[in-house]
C-alpha cells in the first residue's frame, strides 16, 4: 500500500516508516505541495496532519483576507487559525480539485463527536486519527478505507 | 481591491501578489491568451489558479474572461458557487451591472452591505446598481450610509464626487431635506479629517469648498449665507422650522461650519426636537470660535433645559468659560450661581454671589445667599464632565473627543475598509496629544485602543501608556485600577498590587475598586484576614459600582462567611469545628494547590493552559511516543533498533523530554505569575506526565544501550500514557469554562446593565430577545460571556437612547464555517440608531478603558466582534463566540 503523508514536520513520516515498514509512505510538507504533486503522482490513502505552524505563510490554503475580516481584523489571530485548522483547508482544496482518496486526518473524534459528523458529510471519504500508540490500528483502518472507498 | 477588478478589466494587468511561481506563469499564460483574443483559453487557465491554488483572484479573472467569451450565465453560476465570499459577490454584481441586470446585483449588493461594513467600493457599486433600478428614489439608502459611514466614504474621491453631485440634483430638484444630509456629512467630516480632505479632492469642486471649512474660521459669512441665516431665524421665530430647515439647507454648504450658521441650525435643530443635535453644534461651534461666549451659555442652557441635571458640571463649566470672556454679565453669573450650588461648589458661587450683590439687590440673589449660607447634608456628586478642561487647546479637545468616539464605534464598522475606526482614532489621538501634551485623558484612551489592538504587544505598550499618564497626572486611581489588571494579566502580580495599593488611597470608586482587587488577591493567597478587611474597605467607599463587580464582591464574600459559618458553627461543637476547620486550613496551606485551584481563582488562564496541554498532546505525545508499545515489543523480539532510535529522540535538544519539560515549566510560571504557585507534579491533570517524563529519562541509558531488560518498564510507560497521560490532558483540554447560552444569560446582562447607576436611558429602552435555538452552550467563561453582553447592549442601549430610537433587538444563530465545520453561536445585537458624531454619544460612555477589555475578552474565548448591517435596523453589533459540539456537551 503507498500512502501519502501531508505533514509540516517529518514526525509521522519517521514513525510510520518505522513501524509500518510494509507500507510505502510518501511525504509533503504542505498543501499546495501535495496538490502539485498528487497531480502526477497515485497513492491510495492520504494520512493528513490538522496543524501546519512550520512552514511559511505563503505555503497555507485558505483565504487569510477573509479570516482576518471574521477575527475584528486581526491577522494574527486569523493566521493562527489557518495554521491550527490547515488540515481541513487543504482536505478542502483536496476534494474541490477532484480527489476522491480516502483521509485520515489528525482530528479526533472523540473531542468534538457532532463536527466530526459534519466534516465526514462534507468530506468522506475521510476517518479520524486513530490510536497511534497502536501503529497497526492505523494499517488496518488504511486498509479498511481503502477497500471501502470506490475506485477514484 | 479595486487594483484587482481593474485587473479583471485589463488583459495585461500584472499576476496578483502573493501567488506560487507555477500560479504566476499560469496567469501570465492566461493573460497572454486574452491578448490574442482568447477568452475561453484564458478561463480554462485561470480555473487552474482557482482550483489548485485555492485562490479566488483565479475564479474572478475565470468569471470575467467567460463574461468577455459571452459566457456571462456560466461566469455568474460559477461565482455563486463559491459561496458568501465578497469578492465573488462583488465581481458578480459588477458583471450584472454590465449586464444592465442592476436589480438583481442591487439585490446582492445590499446584502453585502449587511455583511461587510463601510467599503467605498461596495457603495459605489451599490449606488450605482440603485440608480438602475430606481433613477428618483434610489439614493435614498446612500444618503443613510454617508450619514452612518461618513468618514470612510468621504476618503474617497468617487464616493465625494457623487455625494457632491446627488446633493446639488437634489437642492436642483428642491429636495433640500434630501441634500442637507448629504451636506451634513460631509461638513462633520471636513471638520476633522482636514487633512485627508486637502490631498483627496484636489481635482474636485468639493475640495475648495472643503479647505474653507476645514481651516480654522476666519472666514466671513457671505452676503447669500447671512440672508439665509436672516431668513431661517425669521422663520424660526414665525414657528415654521420646515422653512428654517429649507432656508440653511439652502446655503452654500462652504458656510456649513460657521459658528453663525452652526448657531442658527441648532436653533432650528431644538425647534425641530433635536437637543442633542443643537448642543453638538453648539459645541462644535465653540470649538471652532472659542472667543464668542454666546456658544458656551446657548449650549449651558440647552443643557440644562433638556437634559435636567445629569450634566451640571458641564453647565458649570461652559458658564464659566463664558463668564472669563464677558465677566460683567450678570444673568450668566446668576445662572452659574443656580448650578455651582447644586454642585456644591461653595467657593465659586459665593464669589458670585458678593459680585451680584454690589450690583443688584434681586430677590433671587438673596434667597441663593440664603441657601448657601445653611448647612447642607450632602452636596451631589458631580458627574464625570467631558468639557474641554481650562489650559486645553480646544482644538486638541475636538481631537480626543472624536478620537473617543470613532474608538467607541470601532466595533467594526470598518471590516473591509482601508482604514479602519481605529487607525484614525490612534491618529486623532496622536493629534491630541501634540496640541495638549500635559492632558492625560488621549493617553488613557490611547492605552485602551493599544490593549484592542491585534498585536502580541498591545499589553506592554497599553501598560507603558498608562505609566506615562500617571507620571504626568499621579491623581488617577482609575488609571492605576486599569493599569493593576493588565500587570496582573501580563504576570506581574507585584507590579499590580503596588498599582492597587496606589488607588486606594484615593476617595473614589477607582480607590474602592482597587480594595476589591486587593481583597481577591489576599483570597488567593490565603490572607483571609487581609482579603476581609479589603473587602469591607470596598463595600464602605463603594455601595454600588457595576453588576459584576458587585458579583464578585459577593462571591467573595460568601467564600468568607464560609469559612467564618465553619469556624462558628455548632453550639457545643464550636471548638471541634474550629479544630477542623484549622486543620483543613493547615492542610490546605501545608499543599499547594494544583490546577484546578489556580483556575477556581483564575479562570482567565485556563486558554493558556489548554493551549499547553494540546501542544504537547500533539507535538510531544503523538509525533514522538506514539510507537513506546511497539518498541518494547521489538526489544522483547531482540531488535533494539526502535529502541536506539527512541533514544536518539530522547536524547535530542528539541527531542519530547525537552518539549514537554519546557510546556510544564510555562505552567508553572503562568501560576507563579497569577500569584499562586501550584505544584505541577502532584496535579491530578499534568502529575501522570511529570511521572511519564521522569520514567524515560530514567530508561534514557538503557534505551541507548538496547537492553531488552527493560522492555516491561516501557510497557508500563505506554499504559502510563495510554491510561492517564493522555486522557487527563484530553479531558482537560475539553473542561473550559462552559456557559449554557439561553434567554436567561442575556436577561441577566440586561438587568445587570440596567442596574447601573449611569443608566438613565434604561426606561426608555426595549429588549426584544428572539427565540434562542436549543442546545447552546459556548466554550467560555461565565463572566466573560456577561461581560461581553452587558458591554455591546449598553453600548446599543445608550445610542438608541441618544438618538431616540427605544428599540433593540437581540437574535442568536447558530453560524456553520464552510470549511472547517466548527459551529460558533452568534448574538446580533440591533439597533435603529445611527452611529452618532455627538457629544451625547461620549457622554453615554464615559469608561473609555471597556472597549479595549471587550476585544480582549472576546478574543481571550476565540470568538469575534463586528457591526453589520441589519434590514429594518440600523446596524448590528454581532458577537460570534465557539460553540461547544452538542455531542459532547454533557462532559462539562
Amino acid at each position: 500500500m503507498k500512502v501519502l503523508i501531508i505533514e509540516d514536520g517529518y514526525e509521522y513520516h519517521e514513525l510510520f516508516q518505522r513501524f509500518l515498514p510494509d507500507v510505502t509512505w510518501i511525504r509533503q510538507g504542505s498543501g499546495p505541495e501535495a496538490l502539485r504533486w498528487l497531480e502526477r503522482h497515485d497513492v491510495e490513502a492520504i494520512f493528513l496532519d490538522l496543524c501546519f505552524d512550520r512552514i511559511p505563510t505563503e505555503a497555507l490554503l485558505g483565504d487569510e483576507e477573509a479570516l482576518t475580516h471574521r477575527f475584528n481584523g486581526d491577522p494574527v489571530q486569523a493566521r493562527s487559525y489557518l495554521q491550527e485548522q490547515q488540515g481541513l483547508f487543504v482536505l478542502a482544496a483536496l476534494r474541490a480539485a477532484g480527489c476522491t482518496l480516502p483521509v485520515i486526518l489528525a482530528l479526533e473524534a472523540r473531542d468534538e463527536p457532532a463536527r466530526w459528523q459534519r466534516l465526514q458529510a462534507r468530506y468522506a471519504p475521510v476517518d479520524p486519527l486513530p490510536d497511534l500508540h497502536r501503529p497497526d490500528i492505523l494499517r488496518r483502518r488504511l486498509a479498511e478505507l481503502v477497500e471501502e472507498s470506490p475506485p477514484s | 481591491m479595486i487594483l484587482l477588478l481593474l485587473a479583471l478589466c485589463s488583459a495585461q494587468a500584472a499576476p496578483p501578489p502573493g501567488l506560487p511561481e507555477i500560479a504566476q506563469r499560469a496567469w501570465i499564460r492566461a493573460e497572454r491568451a486574452e491578448a490574442e483574443g482568447d477568452p475561453l483559453e484564458a478561463a480554462r487557465i485561470y480555473r487552474s489558479v482557482w482550483k489548485i491554488q485555492g485562490r479566488i483572484e483565479g475564479l474572478l479573472a475565470r468569471a470575467a474572461a467567460l463574461a468577455r467569451a459571452g459566457e456571462l450565465e456560466r461566469a455568474l453560476e460559477e461565482l455563486q458557487e463559491a459561496g458568501p465570499d465578497r469578492d465573488a459577490r462583488v465581481a458578480r454584481a459588477r458583471l450584472l451591472i454590465e449586464a444592465d441586470r442592476s436589480r438583481e446585483a442591487a439585490k446582492i449588493l445590499r446584502g453585502l452591505t449587511a455583511g461587510w461594513g463601510a467599503d467605498p467600493e461596495i457603495a459605489q457599486l451599490r449606488v450605482q446598481a440603485e440608480l438602475g433600478v430606481d433613477p428618483s428614489g434610489a439614493m435614498e439608502p446612500f444618503a443613510l450610509w454617508l450619514t452612518l459611514h461618513e468618514q470612510e466614504l468621504f476618503e474617497d474621491e468617487e464616493v465625494v464626487r457623487l455625494a457632491a453631485s446627488l446633493a446639488h440634483a437634489w437642492i436642483e430638484r428642491g429636495e433640500f431635506e434630501r441634500s442637507r444630509a448629504v451636506l451634513d456629512a460631509a461638513s462633520q467630516t471636513s471638520s476633522t479629517v482636514r487633512e485627508a480632505l486637502r490631498s483627496l479632492y484636489d481635482e474636485l469642486d468639493l475640495r475648495q469648498r472643503a479647505q474653507l471649512l476645514a481651516a480654522r474660521p476666519s472666514l466671513r459669512l457671505t452676503a447669500e449665507a447671512s440672508a439665509g441665516i436672516r431668513s431661517a431665524t425669521e422663520a424660526l421665530r414665525q414657528g415654521e422650522v420646515r422653512r428654517a430647515q429649507r432656508a440653511l439647507s439652502a446655503l452654500p454648504d462652504a458656510q456649513l461650519l460657521h459658528p453663525e450658521v452652526l448657531a442658527v441650525r441648532a436653533r432650528v435643530a431644538l425647534a425641530s426636537g433635536s437637543p442633542e443635535q443643537a448642543e453638538a453644534d453648539l459645541r462644535l461651534a465653540e470649538t471652532l470660535d472659542p472667543l464668542d461666549p454666546r456658544w458656551p451659555v446657548e449650549r449651558a442652557t440647552i443643557l440644562d433645559t433638556h437634559f435636567g441635571q445629569r450634566f451640571d458640571a458641564e453647565v458649570f463649566e461652559a458658564l464659566g468659560r463664558a463668564l472669563r470672556l464677558r465677566p460683567e454679565n450678570e444673568e450668566w453669573r446668576l445662572q452659574r450661581v443656580r448650578v455651582g450650588a447644586r454642585l456644591g461648589q461653595d467657593q465659586v458661587v459665593r464669589e458670585d454671589l458678593d459680585w451680584l450683590s454690589e450690583r443688584s439687590a434681586s430677590a433671587e440673589v438673596h434667597r441663593l445667599a440664603e441657601d448657601l449660607a445653611r448647612p447642607r447634608i450632602e452636596p451631589a456628586p458631580i458627574p464625570p464632565g467631558n468639557a474641554c478642561p481650562t489650559g486645553v487647546e480646544p482644538e486638541a479637545c475636538a481631537y480626543f473627543f472624536l478620537a473617543f468616539v470613532l474608538a467607541q464605534r470601532d466595533w467594526p464598522a470598518t471590516v473591509g475598509a482601508e482604514q479602519s475606526d481605529r487607525d484614525r482614532a490612534v491618529r486623532l489621538i496622536e493629534q491630541a496629544r501634540t496640541s495638549a501634551p500635559g492632558w492625560v485623558r488621549p493617553l488613557n484612551l490611547q492605552a485602551s485602543l493599544a490593549l484592542g489592538a491585534p498585536r502580541p504587544d498591545a499589553v506592554t505598550e497599553a501598560v507603558a501608556l498608562l505609566r506615562e499618564s500617571l507620571r504626568i497626572e499621579p491623581d488617577q486611581p482609575d488609571v492605576y485600577v486599569f493599569l493593576g489588571r493588565l500587570l496582573r494579566q501580563g504576570g506581574d502580580r507585584e507590579g499590580a498590587l503596588e498599582a492597587w495599593t496606589r488607588a486606594v488611597s484615593s476617595p473614589s470608586v477607582g480607590g474602592a475598586v482597587a480594595h476589591l482587587y486587593l481583597a481577591e488577591d489576599a483570597w488567593g493567597r490565603w490572607q483571609i484576614v487581609a482579603a476581609q478587611r479589603h473587602l469591607d474597605a470596598y463595600r464602605a467607599a463603594a455601595p454600588s459600582t457595576t453588576a459584576s463587580l458587585e458579583a464578585r464582591a459577593d462571591r467573595l464574600a460568601a467564600r468568607l462567611s464560609g469559612l467564618r459559618g465553619g469556624a462558628l458553627a455548632g453550639g457545643v461543637f464550636g471548638a471541634l469545628g474550629l479544630l477542623v476547620l484549622a486543620t483543613v486550613l493547615l492542610g490546605r496551606l501545608r499543599r499547594r494547590p494544583g490546577v484546578a485551584e489556580l483556575l477556581e481563582r483564575e479562570p482567565g488562564a485556563w486558554r493558556e493552559l489548554a493551549a499547553l496541554a494540546s501542544s504537547t498532546r500533539h507535538e510531544v505525545l503523538r509525533h514522538h511516543l506514539g510507537a513506546l508499545g511497539p518498541i518494547a515489543e521489538s526489544l522483547e523480539r531482540g531488535d533494539d533498533r526502535p529502541a536506539r532510535w527512541l533514544a536518539e529522540r530522547l536524547d535530542h535538544p528539541q527531542g519530547p523530554l525537552h518539549r514537554a519539560r519546557e510546556r510544564l515549566a510555562a505552567v508553572s510560571s503562568i501560576a507563579s505569575a497569577r500569584g499562586y504557585p501550584i505544584d505541577v507534579a502532584a496535579d491530578p491533570t499534568f502529575g501522570p506526565l511529570v511521572r511519564l517524563l521522569d520514567g524515560l529519562d530514567v530508561l534514557r541509558p538503557s534505551l541507548r544501550r538496547g537492553r531488552g531488560d527493560i522492555a516491561w518498564k516501557l510497557h508500563a510507560l505506554a499504559l502510563l500514557l495510554e491510561d492517564e497521560v493522555e486522557p487527563k490532558l484530553a479531558a482537560f483540554v475539553r473542561s473550559a469554562g462552559r456557559v449554557v447560552f439561553d434567554e436567561g444569560v442575556i436577561d441577566r446582562a440586561i438587568r445587570a446593565v440596567r442596574a447601573e447607576p449611569t443608566a438613565s436611558w434604561s426606561e426608555h429602552v426595549r429588549f426584544m430577545i428572539e427565540p434562542l435555538p436549543n442546545d447552546l452552550t459556548l466554550r467560555a467563561e461565565p463572566e466573560d460571556v456577561h461581560e461581553i453582553l452587558c458591554n455591546v447592549l449598553r453600548n446599543a442601549a445608550a445610542a438608541s437612547a441618544a438618538a431616540r430610537e427605544d428599540e433593540i433587538r437581540v437574535r442568536v444563530e447558530i453560524e456553520e464555517d464552510p470549511i472547517t465545520a466548527e459551529e460558533q453561536i452568534v448574538v446580533r445585537i440591533a439597533d435603529r440608531a445611527p452611529q452618532p458624531l455627538t457629544t451625547s454619544a461620549i457622554r453615554s460612555r464615559p469608561m473609555e478603558h471597556g472597549l479595549g477589555l471587550t476585544f480582549d475578552r472576546v478574543r481571550r474565548c476565540g470568538g469575534s466582534i463586528a457591526v453589520e448591517d441589519e434590514p429594518g435596523f440600523a446596524k448590528a453589533v454581532v458577537v460570534r463566540l465557539p460553540r461547544v459540539d452538542p455531542l459532547t456537551q454533557e462532559e462539562g
